[in-house]
Parts: structure tokens; sequence; C-alpha cells
């Protein structure tokens, strides 16, 4: 079931009547939550719920035995096997199985993997990031085993179930079971995050796709190099939109039910360079990545190059949890070469640039760096990349000036007047809070309306639901 | 404050946030009552209106209103692209969506529902390829499952024949919704305005086999009827009377097997269906499953073997949709039904 379904929607206002008068009790609100997002889960396929049940069951034991024999080489040692055993099983299986076939066949040899056929469970990418999470912070001793129900919840909860954002145990179990009553956090901006989630996706990501970027990522060789241009800043913006107005609606909707969930964006093309853009994009997944990766692989505990290496596997590793395909492990590499470029170059020249337009050439820059490298994220296929990258080859002024000059130049302005953008946003999100709550809904919903009727039509996909 | 005053405190708070919930998605239900109601066709396969909603007056201006916004718009922009010769229709996509009632009207009825065979159409040879020569053009219609292959085909008609393409196809359409994407019309405003296609490539099927509506206030035609049928073959016959008029071939591709077993005999009938009126009319038809492998007609297997016993993936895990090299497989078959002539074979 979509978050934007009209069937979502009506469900939630019957839940939230009844979670709201289940309050005098945290235990059945509890039940209730978990109730609603296997419901949520199997609403998929019955297949993903049972799944998902073993795997908080395996989870549960592991939490014990990590208790027990805290950072223990074995513990660990069954935490990864369970980890990396259910990504090979669900989601790797075929990737590894056909490159497997196919360089034995390099070498002459006929041989080729066992492929068991199986799904891929909505939302498992999500809720095993959340069980590392959970397990290493009782290895660490930071954190004790939940209780059996606590543990699913924190697991299953149906907010980030789907695509994040990422939890991490320490900040999410004490809502879980908190101190006081909950109560209904931040209403307005709760469904101001909402209304904002709409025109994101509706209008501003499907509109960006149908118009900009879909005809021409499918069909590379049918367009010109300052379409594909166009299409190249369109996806980036796109991917922005689609993605982070999904947090915003996520985290809309955990609010109205008392919880917080963590930030996930902050205007990431706001940023001077990579390093800043990680800070920035996905946040709660770079920082899962620094802290369960990068770090553990040793970081940069062990000499400048090690260090770098280990940022470039890490950025790798994640290029290929977005998915099994050479484009995203593309992605990955080209992210990791240029934060080792950027890291080479801070220590070289470091302090701050002041000289007048070296904050706008940076942020240039680096969305251009962080577009090119988004091709590879788009694109179907690896033949598709490459047409795209030759129509570039030949851009042009003329080109420009006979194409599409006005939508290109649209979005470098929008780069350039990003932080004044951004200021005007606060400013005006700010003021919406400002209308008292009894009259709130009527300008809402007039405005929701009005947004979704300049939209495309149809239910918006989320990109990021498929990783 | 004492903890049963807060979860009372709480709860009051809850409430008013429940109201303001219920306030806000009646407003959104009121002004978008139309698509809803298209929507709850299309997936329901019923009609889902409140009885005695819609003849409240106050109701409906909701949806009056909503449809003199679009009337506006629409207006807007058509002045707006208007050209000093401007006999062309409307852009297909801004037509594509307009009231059920008027499509049933629009879809002329070239046989009572449930005749005997209509009359045949004029015989002619029938296709075994389909013949394009470089200046041509080739459509594509469709629903997700064309979107996935077209843009293969698109492709490899440009990059080896330099021949171009429209893409139409668009997830979540067929034939028997026409209130929420009305495909002969879209064939006949695209065929019109586009005088150089000579071939149509028509994949969809999965988002039909359900009760239809026919018009406003009827009840739904149940799918597997002879009525539904009769209707449904009325939709293909009209693709394929549009084609005729304009000289243009075609190559229908029926479904392949699904994963769910009511969705995969579903299919399996308008396999029947699809095959049977692209051999009335002499054109080309191919199922995929030929090309997936299924031998027969409830088989489904999200890997294609091949002779030596290698498995590549064909289909994703949704049980419907193909995975790029189940859409190249489909894409390189059709390809295989078209011969360009006269052209000098380039790789751009």
């Amino acid at each position: 079931m979509s978050y934007f379904s009209i069937e979502f929607g009506l469900c939630f206002i019957l839940f939230f009547l009844l979670y709201w008068c289940l309050n005098f009790s945290l235990r059945v609100q509890n039940v209730l939550l978990l109730v609603a997002s296997y419901a949520i889960l199997a609403s998929f396929n019955l297949t993903f719920l049972y799944v998902l049940l073993g795997y908080s069951a395996a989870v549960f034991a592991l939490g014990h035995l990590s208790a027990r024999y805290p950072g223990r080489r074995f513990t660990y040692g069954a935490i990864l096997a369970l980890v990396l055993g259910c990504f090979y099983f669900f989601k790797y299986q075929d990737f590894f199985a056909t490159g497997f076939q196919q360089g034995l066949q390099t070498l002459g040899i006929d041989g080729s993997l066992p492929i068991w056929e199986v799904l891929l469970p909505v939302g498992m990418s999500f809720y095993i990031f959340h069980s590392v999470s959970y397990l290493m912070s009782i290895n660490r001793g930071t954190l004790k085993p939940a209780a059996p129900l606590d543990l699913a919840l924190y697991l299953a909860f149906f907010p980030s179930l789907i695509a994040g954002p990422v939890n991490r145990a320490e900040h999410l179990l004490p809502q879980i079971n908190p101190s006081a009553p909950r109560q209904v956090l931040e209403p307005q901006r709760a469904l101001g995050l909402v209304a904002l989630a709409v025109v994101k996706l509706f209008l501003f990501s499907t509109w960006l796709a149908n118009n900009w970027v879909d005809p021409v990522f499918d069909t590379p060789s049918g367009f010109s190099p300052e379409q594909i241009l166009l299409s190249i800043y369109g996806y980036s913006l796109q991917i922005y939109f689609n993605f982070s107005g999904y947090t915003n609606l996520v985290t809309g909707i955990a609010l109205l039910l008392g919880f917080r969930l963590p930030r996930n964006f902050d205007y990431p093309y706001l940023a001077r360079n990579l390093k800043e853009f990680w800070d920035r994009w996905h946040i709660s997944l770079s920082t899962f990545i620094r802290d369960y990766l990068y770090i553990p692989l040793g970081g940069n505990r062990k000499g400048y190059w090690r260090g770098n290496l280990n940022l470039f596997l890490a950025m790798v590793i994640s290029g290929l949890w977005h998915g099994a395909s050479v484009n995203f492990l593309i992605w990955g590499a080209l992210h990791g070469a240029g934060l080792i470029v950027y890291r080479l170059y801070a220590r070289t020249f470091p302090g701050p640039r002041t000289w007048p337009g070296a904050d706008l050439l940076a942020r240039l820059l680096t969305f251009h760096y962080v577009a090119f490298a988004w091709i590879f994220f788009r694109s179907a296929t690896l033949e598709d990349t490459q047409d795209m990258l030759v129509g570039l080859t030949h851009l042009s002024f003329e080109g420009l000036a006979q194409g599409p000059w006005a939508g290109v130049l649209a979005c470098l302005t929008l780069i350039a007047v990003y932080p004044w953008l951004v200021q005007s946003l606060r400013q005006a999100f700010a003021a919406s809070r400002r209308i008292p709550w009894l009259v709130y809904p009527i300008p809402l919903g007039l405005f929701i309306s009005l947004v979704i009727f300049a939209s495309p039509s149809g239910v918006p996909g989320f990109i990021y639901a498929s990783f | 404050m004492p903890a049963s005053d807060n979860v009372g405190s709480q709860f009051i708070k809850a409430l008013q946030v429940t109201l303001g919930l219920l306030v806000t998605a009646l407003i959104l239900v009121w002004l978008n009552q139309t698509s809803i109601r298209l929507y709850c066709q299309q997936k329901y396969h019923a009609d889902c209106s409140v009885p005695g909603l819609g003849d409240n007056a106050s109701w409906g201006f909701g949806a009056r209103l909503t449809a003199a916004m679009d009337d506006a718009r629409n207006a807007f922009f058509a002045r707006l692209e208007e050209t000093p010769a401007s006999d062309q229709p409307a852009s297909p996509v801004a037509a594509a969506e307009p009231e059920p009632e008027t499509i049933v009207q629009a879809a002329p009825v070239q046989a009572p529902v449930a005749a005997p065979e209509p009359p045949a159409p004029v015989k002619i040879t029938p296709l075994t390829i389909a013949n394009l020569n470089p200046s041509d053009e080739v459509f594509f219609v469709g629903d997700s499952l064309m979107q996935g292959v077209a843009p293969h085909l698109a492709n490899t008609l440009l990059k080896r024949y330099k021949i171009n393409s429209i893409n139409l196809s668009k997830q979540s359409t067929g034939l028997a919704y026409p209130g929420f994407f009305n495909w002969p019309l879209t064939v006949e405003q695209t065929l019109l305005a586009n005088h150089n296609i000579r071939l149509i490539v028509v994949f969809l099927g999965p988002n039909d086999p359900w009760d239809m509506p026919v018009a406003k206030g009827k009840p739904f035609l149940r799918f597997h009827s002879a009525d539904w049928e009769a209707s449904y073959r009325q939709r293909v016959e009209r693709i394929y009377d549009l084609a005729r008029a304009h000289n243009v071939q075609v190559i229908w591709v029926g479904p392949p097997n699904m994963r769910k077993d009511k969705l995969s005999t579903a299919m399996a009938y308008l396999r029947e269906l699809y095959k049977s009126e692209a051999e009335r009319y002499g054109q080309l038809y191919l199922s995929a499953n030929d090309v997936l492998g299924y031998h027969d007609e409830t088989s489904f297997s999200p890997y294609l073997e091949s002779a030596d016993g290698k498995k590549v993936k064909t289909r994703v895990d949704d049980g419907i949709h193909f995975t790029t090299t189940g859409q190249k497989l489909i894409a390189e078959r059709v390809m295989s039904l078209i011969n360009i002539q006269n052209h000098d074979l380039t790789e751009r």
C-alpha cells in the first residue's frame, strides 16, 4: 500500500483516532502500531511478513547472544552471517551468480551457482540496517536487549519500514518505550510536512520525470546533447524532490504518532564540496555507513592512504546497496574517488576560500559532479550510460541557444539562488505554522488540492522504495 | 500534573488533530471526487459513488469547480499553443482523460453488443513481416509492460536504422477503463498528427481483466461475459480500423503468463482475443510467452533457462513486469518481425 494512496489516507485517519484512544496504555498502543505495520507489509505480500517475523526472531536471539558475549569474534561472525546471508539470498544472488557464471565462461569453464527463486521483501534493506544498529549497540554495551514486542516494533515501525530513514536503536527504542505518555508532536508542522511532500512528489518529481528525465534516459540517442544535459539536471532535482519528499511524508506521519525520525536531508545542493554533500544527503544512511562500515574497516586510524581506501570501499559498497548492478557500483566508486580527491585538495590547500564568487563556484562544481554521477545511477544499462556520455561530448552553445536554453538556465539559476531560496522557504513554512489551528485545515486542504490539480495524474512512486 | 490528566489533555489534542485531518480529507475528496471515482473504477472495478451523494448539489459543486478549472487550463494552453493553421487536434495526453460517458459515446458502436461475429474486414493477405522505410515512424501503445520494452525498440530502430518512434505508453492503462485513459482516441489523434507512422506496436493487458464500466449509471460488465468480450473487442477493433484507415501495420504483443494464477488465466483469455483479432485483420501477433520460454498457458518462472541449462532472470519480483534482460528479449523478437527496406545500416 502506497503511503500516498487514497486507501492509506482513509485508513490512517481511522488508525490515528484509535491509536490515540488507546493512549492510556503504552503496551496496547504499541501492539496496535505493530499490527498496523505488519498489515502494511502483508498488503504487499504475505511472504514478506513471514520473512520479517523470522528475521526479528533471529535478531532477538542474536541480541541475547550479544549481551552475553559482547564484542566476541563469534558474536560478530553470527551477526555478519545473518546480515550478509539475507542480503545475498534475497537481493544479490542473481547479480553474483550471473557474474560468477560469466567469469567462469571467460576462463573457458562451464559452471554456475545455484539460484533460488525468491522475492526481495519490501523494506528488507532498511530493517537489516536497523538490526545492525541494535546489535552493535548491545555489543558496545550502550544498550540492553529489548523486550520481544519492542524489538519487533523497532524493526517493523511502518513510517520508516519501506524506504527509511535509517533509525538507530538508541534513538528509536526509547521512543517505543517512553517514560511518559505519548503525545501528538507538532501537529501543524506534521501536516505541513505532508503538504510539502505532496508538492515535491506529485508536482515537482513527477513533472520533471515526465517532461525532462524519462524520455531522454529511455532513449538517449534520440535526443540532442543539450536535451541530455537538461535531463541530467532534471534527474538531479527529481531524485532530491522524490526522496526528500518521501522523507517529509514519513517524518510527518511519525510526528502525528508521537515519534521523531532522524533527519535525512539538509538542502544537499547547498553543499560546497562532496564531503559536505554527504553530510546533507541521505544523512541517516551516510552516518550509518560511516559508523558501521568505514570505522570498522579501520576508518582513518591506519594511516592516510588506508583511510582513503576505506572511504572508497565504503562508498562502493554503498553504491552496491542501492542496487545489484555495475552502474550502481560505478556510481559509488565515483563518489568514493571524488571524496578522496576532495580530501587531497583540502589537505593541500587548507582554509576557506573567501574571494567573491568562490561559494557559488564551489556549489556549481559540486552540483555538476553529483549530477554526473547520477547519470550512472539513473541509466537502466551501461549501454544507455554510454549513449548519454557520448551525447554530452557534443554539447555546444549553438545547440543550447536553439534548444532547451531556458530549462538549463533555470536549473543553474536555481543552484545559484538556492541559499536565498532556502531562507525564503523556511520563512514561508514558519509563517504557515502561525495560522491558527482552528482554520489551518482549510487552507491546507485547498493548497493540497491545488497542487494535485497542477500535477500530472497518477500516484507517484518512491524511487528509494526499490533499494 | 497527574498522569491521567496528562493522558486526558493529550487525548483532546489528538481529537483536535483528527478533526483537522477529517476537514482536510473532506476538502480533498470534495474537490477531487471525479478522479477518485475513476481511480476506484480502475482499481476496484466497481462504481464507488456513495448513494445519494451524487445528487446533492453542494457535493456536486466540488466536481464542477474542478472540471471548470480543468477546462480553463486546457483552454489556456490550447490558446497558447495555437498556430495560425491550427486544425490539429489537442495533444493526446491532454485529451486522453475526459469524462467516461463522453468516451463511450465517442467510441463508434460498430456492432450491436453481443452480436454474432461482426462482418469481417476486407480480407487482405496476412502480414508475415512489417515493412518499413527509413523515413517511416513507429508508434508504441501500451502500459507499463510497454514502458519497459519500448525504449529498447526505440533505441534499436534509431541507432540501427535512424527510424524515429513515438512512445506514448503509460502505466496502469489498457482498454477497459477509457475514463482513465482512452487508447483508441489517443491512437486516432496520434495517427492524425503524425503522418509518417507506418507501424503500431501494442503491448497491454494486465490492467484489463476486470469488470468494466460502459456508461455512467449502468452496471459494470462482468469480465469474461459475452457482453464484456463484445465491448472489449470493439475497442481492439477500433485500433485496427484506425490503423487500416491510415495505412499502418500493427504488431500486437500478447501479455505473458503471470505469477498469480488468476491474472495468468485472464492473460491466456486476452491472448486468444488479441490473437484472433490480429488474424482477422491480417496483422502480426506475437505472444510474449514464446519469448520467455513458457510452453503452456499456465507455467511461470522468473527465469529463462537456455538449452545448456544457464538461467537468466527475465521477470521482476512482482511477477508481472520484466527485468532489463526480459525487456530486451521481447524487443529483439519484435525487431525480428520488422523489415527495414532501402536502409544504410549504420550504428550511430
